[in-house]
């Protein structure tokens, strides 16, 4: 039984991790992420454990400092639940090699456990950044013993099982009904959506909260009628339970706890075992990419027109027909202007119309380019530019396609694109922000600016490091050096604008010549850069 | 007309393909055979411009892919043995985007992807993605792009590959009507059935080096084989 497991566990490892720290660019990249997530963890750590100091001191005379283990549970178990919906949905689903698995003599149980492999993984890692220094924190404060983080660290092993299980037979019970409808494609679609109005609302939540001492206060107080923890638990009581089995003096209690928490653990596996050969086929077979229509004619005329009109309207196509390129490249575009509107509305500033207002010309010059470079500030249709291609840049080398065609109609649909989330920053501008006529104007024309020298460093970024030979889409967002070194390019060279202009303190109009010339030259550099290049680069795999 | 000029490509030490001299004349259906790995592949891609020529050239309809890229380029259309390419597109995009590349009029397009698109059964399903279909069916596609594109030389790496024996039969009587108009048709396979009834001249390459060129009566006579193509392709190839 267990042998066709272990053997699906050990391909999906090997599919998965197999050479991914034999690149050097794959091990740089690894390492400024994970540069970055410390910095961020630091940086938030900080906040929380200022808050869990602020709680205890304030809820451990009246007994109820448990509510900081039992709100831990709590979080883990929402947020495992919320992160295992996408990671299951994309893992179970949407990857491309399901099929190849769907023919095996393996029950669809065994076949999900070892899909499992990879989102737990994650779910596991994601927990253990939350968990442990909180549940360690509290020990110190409660003066609690090596017992204690004995059972804390057992404990760790079965806090996402409950939710995983869970988030997995949502999904399984929800795919049966999405398969109705059969299109990979747009559920992908609408799950990424979902994904990012949650990634919004939860921006908007942490806003709202960003102050320690007020959270404390606020979480003391309604502690104050005592029986706190049994409150916050009470829509998921294995959280109830776990922050029992930490706290309880008695090893006994301690012991039963600790079974009841197993008991439960199994009992949710078991849920996750009887849906997989229930449901899971029902959801997964047949679902394609399809749209099932006969062709009616029509779009069997079309003018001709030139080649680069026809190269970038296939681009365009490209990009709107890909779900992960949809997701990463259009609405991904808008979350930055999103979160700048939620920033500035949930901000310290009481009215950013009067702010704006409040900056004199030059001032206000450099906030719009400053809020223009923030906000799209990255094309990531470029940094994918020659990317996307894949294993169809090959058509390019027998096509008769000039390379000055390719690129131009590249940059064309990337910056074509970009003017999305423009558009959006741009009637903030008028209606939020409510700007003259003459600063929309002038934040427009920024905007444009901006956007022609991020779309060429793009391209010029994913010609450093190109990845032709991805087998999944989303291979050409994660770990990749080519997003570094666009954020290092774009911050560089318009950070140091920025900084000129500050420096200078020019006069607007002045300033606006300074910044068209500026950018002109970066422009022309850049366009030089690539064309070099793409005239070194080995034709067929884009290498130098 | 197909020229190739001692044509040679290495891959590290290993060589791919070691002086090959090859005419493939206009008005002639001309296989290219060999085991796998043997070369043809590699050779195509050199003559469709995807790899660079190590040294030699190769011209088509007397223009050098190498140094007249994009007019050699227009000469031929070019049927690749894995068509995966443009998966995102629809069928009916796709052979837009090609009508465009190669200049093909709105009036004449739209007759020939009706015509062809019917022809292998495929009109249907032009509003769906190249994702979707089959791997016969994506053939069927990119041979209808060709045939859109009507150019004077049609190379195809494997085209039989996957095709329904109607296709197949419909794609055999197209070359032949091809190269009756004195056009050329230059294809690879492992078909040998396909091979022995339509072409007229042959090419058998092993290990980089060309065996034989000629048409099937030379070949029998220069092995003194009555036996079918397949035998002798056998015995020539058979330590590969």
């Amino acid at each position: 039984m267990h042998k066709p497991i272990r053997a699906l566990i050990r391909i999906q490892l090997k599919m998965q991790y197999h050479n991914v720290f034999k690149k050097p660019s794959v091990i740089i990249g690894f390492v400024f992420g994970l540069l970055g997530i410390l910095f961020l963890g630091l940086m938030l750590g900080g906040f929380v454990l200022q808050v869990i100091d602020l709680i205890y001191t304030m809820l451990e005379p009246s007994g109820n400092s448990d509510i900081i283990l039992g709100s831990l549970f709590l979080m883990n178990f929402i947020v495992v639940l919320l992160l295992s919906l996408t990671l299951i949905m994309n893992g179970f689903y949407f990857t491309e090699d399901i099929t190849s698995f769907l023919h095996f003599p393996v029950h669809s149980y065994q076949l999900l456990i070892a899909k499992s492999v990879n989102p737990l993984v994650y779910v596991y890692l994601v927990t253990a950044a939350t968990y442990f220094p909180v549940s360690m924190y509290y020990g110190v404060l409660s003066g609690a013993g090596i017992v204690y983080s004995i059972f804390a660290l057992l404990l760790f092993f079965v806090i996402p099982i409950i939710p995983y299980s869970l988030a997995s037979v949502i999904v399984m019970f929800a795919m049966q009904f999405v398969n109705k409808g059969k299109n990979k494609d747009r559920s992908k679609v609408i799950g990424g959506i979902l994904g990012f109005i949650l990634l919004i609302l939860l921006n908007i939540v942490l806003r709202l909260q960003h102050d320690p001492e007020k959270v404390a206060e606020t979480i003391a107080s309604s502690a104050e009628g005592g029986g706190m923890l049994q409150m916050a638990t009470m829509y998921y009581p294995p959280a109830w339970l776990m922050t029992n089995q930490l706290t309880t003096d008695s090893l006994w209690m301690r012991l039963l706890y600790l079974i009841i928490v197993l008991v439960i653990a199994l009992v949710s596996f078991w849920l996750f075992y009887a849906a997989s050969q229930k449901l899971y086929l029902k959801g997964a077979l047949g679902l394609n990419t399809g749209s099932g229509k006969q062709f009616n004619g029509k779009g069997l005329y079309r003018k001709q027109t030139s080649v680069v009109h026809a190269y970038r309207k296939k681009e365009i196509q490209t990009i709107f027909r890909t779900p992960t390129f949809f997701l990463q490249c259009v609405a991904g575009t808008l979350i930055m202007p999103a979160l700048l509107v939620v920033i500035v509305f949930m901000g310290d500033f009481t009215s950013a119309a009067s702010l704006a207002k409040s900056l004199d010309g030059s001032g206000l010059y450099v906030a719009i380019l400053a809020v223009n470079i923030l906000t799209i500030g990255l094309n990531p249709v470029s940094i994918v530019s020659f990317s996307k291609d894949g294993h169809s840049w090959e058509a390019h080398l027998f096509l008769p396609l000039k390379m000055w065609q390719i690129v131009l109609a590249k940059l064309q649909a990337a910056f074509l694109i970009n003017l999305l989330p423009i558009t959006v920053m741009f009637l903030v501008a008028v209606f939020v922000l409510q700007l003259t006529i003459w600063q929309a104007m002038l934040w427009l024309f920024l905007a444009l600016l901006v956007n022609a020298a991020v779309t060429i460093i793009g391209m010029l970024s994913d010609l450093f490091y190109p990845k032709l030979g991805w087998s999944e889409e989303t291979e050409l967002f994660q770990n990749r050096l080519a997003s570094l070194i666009a954020i290092v390019l774009s911050v560089g060279s318009l950070g140091i604008l920025i900084a000129l202009l500050l420096v200078l303190n020019m006069q607007m109009f002045v300033s606006l010549l300074f910044t068209v010339l500026y950018i002109s030259l970066l422009v022309a550099a850049l366009l030089y850069t690539v064309s070099r290049l793409l005239r070194s680069a080995n034709r067929t795999t884009l290498t130098k | 007309m197909i020229q190739l000029d001692h044509v040679h490509k290495q891959y590290g030490s290993k060589k791919a393909v070691n002086d090959i001299h090859l005419t493939i004349p206009s008005g002639k259906i001309f296989g290219f055979l060999g085991p796998n790995g043997a070369g043809k592949s590699t050779t195509i891609k050199m003559v469709t411009g995807i790899l660079p020529i190590d040294s030699g050239s190769i011209t088509i309809n007397g223009k050098d892919i190498s140094t007249n890229t994009i007019a050699a380029k227009h000469e031929f259309g070019y049927v690749p043995d894995s068509p995966d390419l443009f998966l995102r597109l629809n069928g009916i995009d796709y052979l837009h985007f090609i009508g465009d590349i190669y200049g093909i009029s709105a009036d004449d397009r739209t007759a020939r992807i009706e015509e062809y698109a019917n022809m292998f059964s495929i009109y249907e399903a032009l509003s769906d993605q190249i994702k979707t279909y089959s791997h016969g069916m994506r053939q069927k596609l990119f041979i209808t792009g060709m045939l859109v594109q009507q150019p004077s030389v049609w190379i195809l790496d494997e085209p039989m590959t996957g095709l329904d024996p109607k296709s197949s039969y419909q794609l055999k009587e197209l070359m032949r009507q091809h190269t009756a108009k004195g056009n050329t048709v230059f294809f690879s396979s492992h078909v040998l059935e396909v091979v022995e009834q339509l072409c007229d001249e042959v090419a058998i390459i092993r290990k980089g080096e060309l065996l034989f060129h000629g048409t099937l009566p030379k070949m029998r006579e220069k092995f003194h084989s009555d036996e079918s193509l397949e035998h002798i392709f056998l015995e020539l190839t058979q330590d590969a």
